[in-house]
């Protein structure tokens, strides 16, 4: 991305943040020595989060810096087709009121820290957990991917090539895991505060910037009735089916998402966490929303794109902006700066739930129980180290083939959503046919994704979830029995279950 | 102190809200094929889904405040730090 205010100043405010976050991770650590004493301390915070820090951090790591930059391109290209962007981000809250006001319950009672623990407590089952751990750290892996490469694109922007890319990648990537290291989830949070607002008010500036010097909505409509008609026509047929599969696979994907299900976990309380969901399901119009404005407004700026350039519209819009005055000029550069923490809180986010899979989940259940938080902490850290040198030889040398396969995530994802949320409400659920539905439908996923079937219309992720589901259903059905496994709600109740225990 | 617990998936009537505001969600109500009508440089059919995604959103708050208690008043706060 060529941007006209590249260079050294672009230098100077990756350095400004970087030093910030950098302090943030030092201060929260001089704060909480005994971060490292616990799993819960160290990767929910100590389960004292307030509405404030876990908003932002639920904030965070569910908004990009990719939102900014590739919704604005999308909105450009399809026009108000990609409305639905809105609307999909609160249907990821309405997701949550499905499984969240139990769940929380469940892990202050039960003492759990991953998503998997959840599964673990609920199934007993080590095929269960086993594939729940390895969907979950794959599609961890490849979104922790999607950020790396976003860095970097970030950094060659902003820098305007005066420092080659990847020492700006290795820069932002070390200061992450310093400060990950040191304060853990505290300090994700606490940083995700930061890079939050900065993302925030980067973007209004953006907004009015474009209001100011190119035009509003009227003088956009304008512009795209004259150049491309089809972008104001309502969706339909296929263009329907997308809308209401982006809806639900989405809303159901992102909403369980581990990184995300953690972040409930590290609540204060129930007050606060309630408060943090509501703020938001208001959150997608003041950031989608505006987003999605700018990609509209674009028009009356460049009208004639081509899709490659269109890549790059926030870039250009931001370039011509910054040269109208200086208050402009800063404005983008913290924009741009904005935009590379925004993807920074969103990849430390990624880690620390890697890392929390692998400590608690793979290396505290299976290879060595007996070994101290401490121990796990350390083994979930260095290994979360591997596999982002691994990534990142990935994200440098992008493989000619096989290329789909760095590309799964979502679709895959919302895989273990039948086994978390169906399995707090339904007595019958049967471990074998929820292991096996999860399985048939990663399978069904990842074959149509490979290929590039999407039979009718409707995305792999959705296929995957539908099969999974039946196999569920069905399984449980046959051979589910309400006696032999303990309900949610049984858990839930005082003295009635021998095993209110922690989840080991 | 013995409060009645309310949780959001026990209130069907909660469900059926969610589910109509769901199926007002996808813009298939509105004429194909015709000129889009205008308003202020806007599709209408865009502003009356924003108009549902409000109304979502709404929904989403009142639920919240009003059918989600499942905390026992009293533990709350301390935590198990």
């Amino acid at each position: 991305m060529d941007l006209a205010f590249s260079g050294i100043s672009g230098i100077l405010i990756m350095l400004f943040y970087g030093i910030i976050m950098l302090l943030i991770g030092i201060i929260t650590f001089l704060r909480n020595k005994k971060v490292h004493s616990s799993l819960d301390e160290y990767y929910l915070g100590g389960r004292s989060l307030g509405t404030l820090v876990l908003f932002f951090t639920f904030f965070a790591t569910q908004y990009s810096g990719n939102t900014v930059i590739g919704y604005s391109a999308e909105a450009y290209r399809v026009g108000y087709a990609n409305l639905v962007t809105v609307p999909f981000f609160i249907m990821i809250v309405l997701v949550y009121l499905l499984y969240a006001p139990r769940l929380y319950k469940l892990s202050r009672k039960h003492n759990i820290v991953t998503p998997v623990d959840w599964l673990q407590l609920r199934f007993r089952s080590k095929a269960v957990s086993m594939l729940g751990a390895i969907i979950m750290l794959y599609a961890l892996g490849n979104f922790l991917l999607e950020q790396l490469i976003a860095i970097g694109q970030g950094v060659a922007g902003l820098t305007g090539g005066t420092v080659p890319y990847q020492v700006g990648v290795i820069f932002f990537i070390t200061i992450m895991i310093i400060y990950g290291w040191l304060g853990g989830m505290r300090s994700v949070a606490y940083t995700d505060t930061m890079q939050g607002i900065a993302l925030l008010v980067g973007v209004f500036m953006l907004l009015i910037g474009t209001i100011l010097y190119f035009g509003g909505l009227p003088e956009a409509g304008d512009y795209i009735r004259a150049y491309s008609p089809e972008n104001l026509g309502v969706p339909e047929g296929i263009g329907l089916v997308t809308w209401s599969n982006f809806l639900i696979l989405v809303g159901f994907g992102a909403a369980v998402y581990p990184n995300a299900i953690q972040r409930i976990f590290s609540a204060k309380n129930e007050r606060a966490l309630k408060k943090s969901l509501t703020q938001m399901a208001w959150m997608p119009f003041l950031t989608a929303g505006v987003v999605f404005v700018i990609g509209i407004l674009a028009y009356t700026a460049f009208p004639d794109l081509s899709v490659a350039e269109s890549e790059q519209v926030v870039g250009m819009m931001a370039s011509v902006i910054a040269n109208e005055n200086i208050i402009f000029y800063v404005a983008m550069i913290l924009l741009f700066g904005g935009i590379i923490a925004a993807i920074v809180s969103t990849a430390d986010s990624v880690l620390l739930t890697f890392s929390s899979i692998i400590s608690k989940d793979l290396y505290g259940r299976y290879i060595n129980p007996e070994a101290s938080d401490n121990k796990k902490i350390m083994v979930g850290k260095v290994l979360g180290v591997v596999a982002v040198a691994f990534l990142l030889v990935i994200a440098w040398n992008p493989p000619a083939t096989l290329y789909q396969v760095f590309v799964l995530k979502l679709e895959i994802l919302v895989q273990v959503a039948p086994a978390i949320i169906l399995g707090l409400y339904w007595k019958r659920s049967h471990a074998k046919s929820v292991f096996t539905g999860m399985l048939a439908g990663t399978l069904l996923a990842a074959f149509f994704t490979f290929t590039g079937l999407k039979p009718l219309g409707i995305f792999s992720g959705i296929w995957g979830l539908m099969l999974n589901l039946v196999v569920y259903t069905v399984g449980s059905f046959i051979f589910g029995t309400v006696s032999s496994t303990e309900s949610a709600q049984d858990m839930l109740e005082e003295n009635k279950v021998p095993s209110a225990q922690p989840v080991k | 102190m013995q409060r009645e617990k309310r949780e959001p998936i026990r209130n069907y009537k909660i469900w059926i809200g969610f589910g109509i505001i769901f199926i007002l969600l996808n813009p298939w109500y509105f004429p194909s094929g015709s000129e889009p009508v205008m308003i202020y440089g806007v599709p209408l059919w865009a502003l009356v889904i924003m108009g549902v995604t409000v109304l979502l959103s709404l929904y989403i708050t009142y639920v919240i405040k009003f059918h989600w208690d499942v905390g026992d008043e009293g533990s709350e706060g301390e935590g198990d730090k």
